[in-house]
């Protein structure tokens, strides 16, 4: 009986593992895998290519932003009276050392001495009458008190 | 480029050499046409089911594709394939427990061959090879798996053990076991009067 029933396993085992697939298996296996293997591909972004293209596209970025921000630095400088600007041609960038160069000489009166005189008297200040004047200010020769 | 290592290399490698994808599409196509039907028989033995067993050799395969870097390092391709299309089919069959397990007898004799079956047909008939698959199953789970392994005829017991990952002294011991449990249980069943 024993004897009986290893056969019986030995022959169920062996049908088991002497199963064969239906045919056009291994087609349908490699058309299941070329199918796949087009849905993964498109979907790799880390490709040489692409990766090349998104690093040039970033330098390019890098450089855009860096010469729009010296351009809008030198666009903006604060014009200081009195001060010389640089021309179009420099920088923008200097040196506090570096010499300013007025941009038009400062004229000297005439005269060489201030327009008018002030002098004190009794605390009061007294506008000379040799003083130059605009014209049309009438100034009194003296007060009503005075005379 | 191939100074990348890590996962850089991971996302680089297809696409730094097209003709890599191309080799490896051919390598799998080549494992296909060696391995399919061996692997057939493995997820046969499990399943049951042509069309299930069909499904789980093409999810081995796919699996072969998503780690198809590792081609190169494999030792053992077979040993490799099975090992995948046994976990492959233990994550279906645990997905299907509910489902019979020996459901599709007649869809097992249709995939078998017609001289085998014609011989083995005096000797045994559907109904008993169905009662002691019904017999397999309610084996335990490593002297089960190291029956069924057993039964495909491609595979030594080394390779069973290395698919089980045990040593190869101990798939022998299970297997016996297996076959004097089975052979107890038959005997309770009166499948052999």
């Amino acid at each position: 009986m024993k004897k009986l029933c290893d056969e019986k396993i030995d022959r169920t085992l062996r049908l088991l593992g002497s199963a064969t697939p239906s045919p056009g298996m291994e087609d349908r296996i490699v058309a299941r895998i070329d199918r796949a293997q087009s849905m993964i591909e498109p979907r790799r972004f880390f490709s040489l290519p692409h990766l090349a293209f998104g690093m040039a596209a970033a330098v390019m970025a890098c450089v855009l932003i860096v010469a729009g921000s010296v351009t809008h630095s030198r666009h903006i400088l604060p014009v200081a009276p009195g001060l010389h600007l640089p021309g179009e041609s420099e920088p923008g960038v200097g040196a506090a050392s570096a010499a300013h160069v007025a941009p038009q000489p400062v004229t000297t009166l005439p005269q060489d001495r201030p327009r008018s005189v002030r002098e004190a008297t009794n605390g009061r200040a007294v506008i000379s009458p040799h003083a130059k004047k605009p014209a049309g200010i009438a100034v009194p020769k003296t007060l009503p008190s005075q005379e | 480029m191939s100074s990348f290592t890590g996962p850089i290399a991971g996302w680089m490698a297809p696409a730094f050499s097209p003709a890599m994808t191309v080799d490896s599409s051919e390598t799998i196509a080549a494992l296909v046409a060696e391995y399919s039907a061996a692997l057939y028989r493995v997820a046969y033995s499990v399943m049951r089911n042509s069309a299930e067993a069909e499904d789980a050799v093409q999810e081995a395969f796919l699996r072969v594709l998503k780690h198809r870097e590792k081609l190169s390092e494999i030792r053992d391709l077979r040993v490799w394939l099975v090992r995948i299309t046994w976990n492959v089919v233990l994550d279906k069959k645990r997905r299907s427990k509910t489902r019979p397990e020996n459901d599709d007898i007649a869809d097992f004799a249709r995939v078998l061959p017609s001289t085998d079956r014609r011989a083995d047909d005096e000797i045994v008939s559907s109904q008993e090879q169905a009662r002691i698959l019904a017999l397999i199953d309610r084996l335990p789970v490593k002297e089960r798996q190291a029956l069924l392994l057993s039964a495909v005829e491609e595979l030594s017991t080394v390779q069973i053990a290395a698919v089980l990952g045990t040593t190869e002294s101990s798939v022998r011991s299970r297997i016996f076991r297996a076959r004097r449990e089975l052979s107890a249980l038959l005997e309770q069943e009166g499948v052999s009067q």
